[in-house]
């Protein structure tokens, strides 16, 4: 058995980018976002960009963690509820999850690889000496 | 291992948040298993400097 959630208001300002707010139990929840975030000076785009098929960081498997020995986990609910007066959360992005009641499991991934584009050479910037390219 | 949880009275009076980002969680309540992970890149390699509007010159293909 599982407790029960008890909240008596929530704030939300923003949700987004595979992001969720849940209330209510649920059973299984996944979330998985792949971004490209791009600073540039001047916001001139042409449409086709953003295709995420050369960077082997959209790819790559993360490495979990992994667990040698058997759990055996017992508990036991003397006061079955969880009391919450309120919650204010202004944002969410990104594959996060901000949920009220209780779950079964939670699978949540978030690959971002983030790009400054300048016009010029901004001042104070120094090459590195050796640039390698990762694949 | 064996583990014993006993959970006693839980009674918060306000949670504030100002940001859950990059695979997060802000749970209230029980759960059996949660696995997050997050990668943020942003080497030396990805400023591109230009005006072409190419988003990554660099990119191998």
């Amino acid at each position: 058995m599982v407790r029960l959630t008890m909240v008596d208001q929530v704030h939300m300002e923003v949700v987004t980018s595979s992001s969720t707010l849940q209330i209510g139990d649920s059973q299984s929840i996944h979330l998985l976002t792949r971004a490209l975030a791009v600073q540039k000076e001047s916001s001139v785009f042409e449409g086709n960009e953003g295709d995420l098929s050369p960077f082997y960081l959209f790819r790559m498997a993360i490495p979990q963690p992994i667990i040698h020995e058997p759990l055996y986990y017992n508990r036991e609910d003397l006061v079955p509820v969880i009391k919450v007066g309120t919650v204010r959360v202004i944002s969410a992005a990104a594959s996060s999850l901000v949920h009220i009641g209780s779950t079964g499991s939670i699978e949540a991934e978030s690959r971002i690889k983030h790009f400054r584009h300048y016009n010029e050479v901004p001042a104070g910037y120094r090459p590195r000496p050796e640039l390698t390219i990762p694949t | 291992m064996i583990l014993n949880v006993v959970n006693h009275g839980l009674s918060i009076g306000a949670i504030e948040v100002k940001g859950i980002a990059s695979a997060s969680v802000l749970l209230i309540g029980d759960c059996e298993r949660i696995g997050t992970s997050s990668i943020f890149d942003t080497p030396p390699e990805s400023l591109v400097v230009g005006t072409s509007t190419a988003l990554v010159p660099l990119a191998p293909r």
